[in-house]
C-alpha cells in the first residue's frame, strides 16, 4: 500500500510542469487555461468548475430544463466529486455508490462525448497526482514486486471507478489507456532501472535455478508488465537473459574444446533446459509465441559459438588436425545448415531453404526483441565471416609474420590454414582472403624455396613437411576438392568477392606452394642443384631413386621442365657404363663423365674455386689412363678433371691403427701430403704444394686436426699426430 | 702415417676435341665454341635433340674451319639451295672423316649429300643412282 502521509503533501511547484515534462499534454488542456487551478487539483482531484466548465450549456437546455434544473445539475456534479474524493483519499472503494451518486453519474455521463471529455479531466488530473506523489515512491521502491503490486491495486481501483462510472467501450479505452501510460511511465523512468531489476529476478528465480521458483509471483508480474503495454520490453530483457545464458554456457562447454562434438549437445541443452524457462516468458509477452522460437535461440547459440571459435581461431588452425572437429561444426553454423535437427517437425521448413536468405530473415522475431545495445550486425554471417578473417589475418602477423618465426612453421601454417579454412568453407572464398597475408610474407623469405624443395623430397621422418613428400607420392592432385558443384547458383558474398578469386589455386598443398611464385623455374633450378648434388654422392651409380622422384615431380611441374635433370641422370647412368668399359672394375679410381653444359649450376657452385687443386700423382696418373682409354671408346672427345669434386674413400694407418674417413678430395689431398713429406708442414706449403687458397688449406688442415690426425703446433704449423 | 687409397671417385666433364687455330701447344680446347648454325655450344645438342654426346654428334670441317652438330649441317645439305657449301664461308664442306665418330646411318647420309651437291655443281646429267654410286669412292679420294 502506499503511505498516505505521501499522498497529501502540498507543494508550490507548479504540477503542469512536471507532467509536461513527462507527457506532452498541453492539447488536452488548452480549454482550461489555468496553471495555478492544476496546481490545486492535486489534492482534490477535480473541482466543481472544471465539471461544469465541460458540461457545454447547450446540452443542458436542450434537456428541457428549467432554472431549477441548474441548480440539480451543481448537485449532481457535488455528489460525484464527493464519491471520487473519498475513493481517492483512502485510495480504495469503500463502498458501492449511493442511489444519489449513480443518479448523478448518469446525469452527468449521459453520453460518450460527456465521458470521453471528463476522462480526459480525470486522467490529466489523477496524472498530477501520480507525477508528483506517487511516481517517485514507486520508482525509488527496491523491489519490483511491491511496486507490480502497488501498481496493481492503482489498476484494480481504477477498473473498478471505471466500471461505477458506467464508461462506454471507447470513453473505458482512453480511460485505461491513459492509466497504462502512466503506469508505463513508473517502469521506463531511468532510476526504476526495470532491465537490471527483471534480468535479476528472472535469473534467480527461472534461469539459473536448478528448478523455477516463485512462479506465480513472477507470472503476476510479467502479466501485470505484459497488460501495461511493456510486452516489447519484456521480450527485449528474456532475449537478452537468453543470450547471455547461452554466451555462459558455450564459454564454459566449448572454450579450448575441439576434438568433442558439441552442437548436438547445444541444441540439446537449449531445448531442456533454456527453452522451457524462456517460453514460460515469452508465452505470456508475445502473442506470437510458439514452439518455433527454439529454432530461433539455437541459431542464436550458434552464432554466439561462432563468435567464441572466431577468438579462438588461430589456436584452431595452428592445431590442425585435431581441431577438425570443431572446425566442421564452425562450418555447420556458418552456412546456415545448422538448424535443421527435427526432420519430423514441420516448423524447420523456413530454415531448410534458407541458404540463399540472410541470417536476419531467420531471426526476424526473436532479435527485434531485443534492446539496441545488442549489436545486431554482428548475428550477420557476412559480418561474422569477415570478422572471422580479420581476426585469423591480425593473430598471423602478431604470431607468426615475423622474423622470428621459423620458415617451415610458417609453411606448415601455411597448410593448416589452407586445410582447415576449407573445412570452415568449402568454397574457398574465406581461404582466398587469409591466405594472401602469408602467401606474400612466404614469398619475402628466402629459404622458402628450399624448405619447400627439401619437403617434397625428403622422405625421412625428420622432415617436418613430410605431408609435401607424401602429397608428391601419393599425387592427389585433386584430393581437396571445392563443393561448387552442389550449388551452382552459388555466388561469392558481396563482401567476400575478390576480383582476382581463383579457387583451384590455393586448394592442392603443393599448388598452392608453388604458386606463391610466379615462376617455377625457381622451383627447377633448386630442384636441379638439389639433385645435382645427390647425383655426385651417389654410391655405385644407383640413380633409380632420383630416377623416381623425378617422375612424381615430372606428374606435378610438367615433363618438359626437367630436360637438364634428364641428361645429368644420364649422365651418371652413362658413368656407370663408361666405367666398366674402362675395365675399372678393380682399379679404386672411379669417375662420373658430366655434360657440363647441363651441370652449371653445380660446377659452378662447387668448383669456381680451387678448381686447380693438384690431386696426388697416382690419382692424376689413374684419370690420365682413363682419359686416353676414354677417347678410344668415344670419338672426337677428352675428359676434363674437376678436381675438387667427389668423394675419396681413405684409410690412415696411424701407429698400429687404422682409421677409415670418406672425405672431399680437398682433404684427401692434404693429408696425402703428410705421407710424403716431412711430418710437419705449414698452410703455406700446401698452399704452394696442391695450387690451393689459403682459406682451403686452412680448412682441409682443420679437418683433419678436428679428426685428431693433425695437431696444430703454432698459428700456421701442423704435424701429424702421432 | 701411410694413407691408402681405398677409392677415389673423381668427377670429370666431357667435350669434344675441336680444332682450334692455334693448337701448335696441342692441348685440347675446351672453349664452349658455339655451332655456326643453331648458335648453342658443341657440347650441348640441336634443337632437335636431348641428350648430347653420342646422340648429337659433331662434325668437323675439312678444308674450311667451321664445324656443327652433324644434324645441323645435315639439315643445311638436305636445301638444293644450300649447294653443298659451307653456310658460314661458302666454301664447299667437307667432313674431317678420320675424325668421325662411329659411322651411322646419319654419316652415311651425310656422304650422299655431299656427293649429290658435287653431282649437281659438276654439271653431270646425273640422274641416276649409279652415276651417284659411281662418285662416291672418287669423292673420298678427292677430298684427301
Ligand atoms: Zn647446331
Ligand atoms: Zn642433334
Ligand atoms: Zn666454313
Amino acid at each position: 500500500m502506499i503511505p498516505t502521509d505521501h499522498l497529501n503533501y502540498d507543494t508550490d511547484v507548479c504540477a503542469f510542469c512536471v507532467i509536461c515534462s513527462e507527457i506532452n499534454c498541453f492539447g488536452e488542456f488548452t480549454g482550461l487555461n489555468c496553471y495555478s487551478t492544476l496546481a490545486r487539483m492535486a489534492t482534490i482531484p477535480i473541482s466543481k468548475d472544471i465539471i461544469t466548465s465541460i458540461i457545454p450549456s447547450s446540452n443542458l437546455s436542450d434537456l428541457g430544463s428549467t432554472n431549477g434544473r441548474t441548480n440539480d445539475i451543481e448537485n449532481d456534479i457535488s455528489y460525484l466529486l464527493s464519491w471520487l474524493e473519498a475513493i481517492w483519499d483512502k485510495k480504495q472503494l469503500v463502498e458501492e455508490p449511493t442511489a444519489r451518486v449513480k443518479s448523478a453519474i448518469r446525469s452527468c455521463l449521459k453520453d460518450e462525448y460527456n465521458q470521453l471529455e471528463f476522462v480526459k479531466l480525470y486522467n490529466n488530473t489523477i496524472r498530477s497526482t501520480f507525477m508528483r506523489d506517487l511516481k517517485p515512491i514507486l520508482v525509488s521502491n527496491n523491489s519490483l514486486i511491491q511496486t507490480v503490486t502497488s501498481i496493481k491495486e492503482l489498476q484494480i481501483l481504477n477498473s473498478q471507478i471505471s466500471k461505477c462510472l458506467g464508461l462506454k467501450e471507447f470513453p473505458r479505452e482512453v480511460f485505461d489507456r491513459n492509466l497504462n501510460t502512466l503506469f508505463r511511465s513508473v517502469f521506463s523512468d531511468r532510476n526504476m532501472n526495470l532491465y537490471d531489476k527483471l534480468t535479476k529476478l528472472l535469473n534467480d528465480n527461472l534461469f539459473q535455478s536448478e528448478t523455477p521458483q516463485n512462479y506465480d509471483t513472477i507470472r503476476d508480474t510479467l502479466i501485470l508488465l505484459s497488460s501495461i503495454g511493456l510486452n516489447e520490453e519484456l521480450n527485449s530483457i528474456t532475449v537478452n537473459i537468453a543470450i547471455e545464458r547461452i554466451k555462459t554456457y558455450l564459454f564454459n562447454t566449448c572454450l579450448g574444446l575441439w576434438d568433442t562434438p558439441l552442437l548436438e549437445q547445444i541444441n540439446s541443452w537449449i531445448r531442456k533446459k533454456l527453452f522451457p524457462r524462456f517460453s514460460m516468458v515469452v508465452s505470456l509477452s508475445d502473442s506470437d509465441f510458439d514452439e518455433t522460437y527454439v529454432y530461433d535461440l539455437i541459431k542464436i547459440a550458434h552464432t554466439e559459438l561462432v563468435s567464441l571459435r572466431i577468438k579462438e581461431i588461430f589456436d584452431l588452425v595452428s592445431n590442425y588436425p585435431s581441431t577438425t572437429l570443431a572446425l566442421s561444426e564452425l562450418h555447420q553454423c556458418v552456412s546456415f545448415k545448422s538448424v535443421n535437427i527435427d526432420t519430423h517437425s514441420s516448423n524447420n521448413i523456413r530454415y531448410n531453404d534458407s541458404t540463399c536468405i540472410g541470417l536476419s530473415a531467420s531471426f526476424s522475431n526473436i532479435l527485434n526483441f531485443s534492446y539496441n545495445h545488442l549489436d545486431k550486425s554482428s548475428y550477420s554471417q557476412a559480418h561474422q565471416r569477415a570478422k572471422l578473417v580479420d581476426r585469423f589475418i591480425t593473430l598471423c602477423n602478431d604470431k607468426l609474420l615475423h622474423s622470428g618465426a621459423n620458415t617451415v612453421d610458417i609453411i606448415l601454417c601455411y597448410i593448416s590454414t589452407i586445410k582447415s579454412f576449407l573445412i570452415i568453407d568449402p568454397k574457398g572464398v574465406l581461404l582466398d582472403k587469409v591466405v594472401r597475408q602469408i602467401r606474400r610474407y612466404l614469398r619475402s623469405r628466402e629459404d622458402i624455396i628450399v624448405k619447400i624443395v627439401h619437403g617434397l623430397l625428403n622422405e625421412s621422418k625428420e622432415n617436418r613437411l613430410i605431408e609435401l613428400s607424401d602429397e608428391l607420392i601419393n599425387n592427389r592432385k585433386k584430393s581437396i576438392t571445392l563443393d561448387d558443384s552442389t550449388d551452382i547458383n552459388w555466388v561469392p558474398d558481396p563482401i567476400d568477392a575478390l576480383p582476382d578469386f581463383k579457387k583451384g589455386k590455393v586448394t592442392d598443398i603443393i599448388e598452392s606452394l608453388i604458386s606463391i611464385f610466379d615462376s617455377k623455374e625457381i622451383f627447377i633450378n633448386e630442384f636441379t642443384l638439389l639433385f645435382g648434388k645427390r647425383l655426385l654422392e651417389i654410391q655405385g651409380y644407383d640413380v633409380s631413386h632420383i630416377i623416381y622422384q623425378l617422375e612424381l615431380l615430372k606428374a606435378r611441374f610438367g615433363e618438359a621442365e626437367f630436360n637438364t635433370l634428364d641428361v645429368m641422370i644420364r649422365d651418371i647412368e652413362e658413368s656407370k657404363l663408361i666405367n666398366s668399359s674402362l675395365g675399372n672394375g678393380n682399379m679404386p679410381f672411379q669417375i662420373s663423365v658430366l655434360s657440363h653444359i647441363y651441370w652449371q649450376s653445380i660446377s659452378q657452385f662447387e668448383s669456381a674455386i680451387d678448381d686447380s687443386l693438384v690431386v696426388p700423382e697416382s690419382v692424376h696418373n689413374q684419370f690420365r689412363e682413363v682419359e686416353k682409354r676414354f677417347s678410344e671408346i668415344k670419338t672426337g672427345r677428352c675428359l676434363k678433371l674437376l678436381p675438387t669434386l667427389g668423394r675419396v674413400k681413405l684409410e690412415l694407418e696411424v701407429g698400429d691403427t687404422v682409421k677409415p674417413f670418406e672425405v672431399s678430395p680437398m682433404e684427401a689431398s692434404i693429408i696425402s701430403l703428410f705421407q710424403d713429406n716431412p711430418s710437419v708442414m705449414t698452410v703455406e706449403t700446401v698452399v704452394r704444394s696442391l695450387q690451393i687458397s689459403e682459406y682451403a688449406a686452412s680448412k682441409g688442415l682443420e679437418f683433419w686436426e678436428a679428426n685428431n690426425i693433425l695437431r696444430k703446433i703454432n698459428n700456421s704449423t701442423y704435424i701429424i699426430n702421432e | 702415417m701411410k694413407v691408402k687409397i681405398v677409392e677415389w671417385h673423381a668427377v670429370t666433364t666431357w667435350h669434344w676435341k675441336l680444332e682450334s687455330s692455334d693448337s701448335t701447344s696441342g692441348q685440347t680446347n675446351y672453349s664452349d665454341e658455339l655451332c655456326g648454325i643453331c648458335r648453342v655450344a658443341f657440347d650441348g645438342t640441336c634443337p632437335n635433340c636431348k641428350y648430347p654426346g653420342d646422340e648429337c654428334p659433331i662434325v668437323l670441317g675439312d678444308g674450311c674451319p667451321h664445324n656443327f652438330h652433324l644434324h645441323c649441317i645435315l639439315r643445311w645439305l638436305e636445301q638444293d639451295s644450300s649447294k653443298g657449301l659451307c653456310p658460314m664461308c661458302r666454301q664447299i664442306f667437307m667432313p674431317k672423316k678420320d675424325k668421325l665418330v662411329n659411322v651411322t646411318d646419319e654419316f652415311s647420309n651425310l656422304q650422299t649429300l655431299i656427293d649429290g651437291h658435287r653431282a649437281l655443281r659438276e654439271g653431270l646429267h646425273s640422274t641416276s643412282d649409279q652415276d651417284f654410286e659411281s662418285y662416291r669412292g672418287e669423292d673420298l679420294q678427292m677430298s684427301e
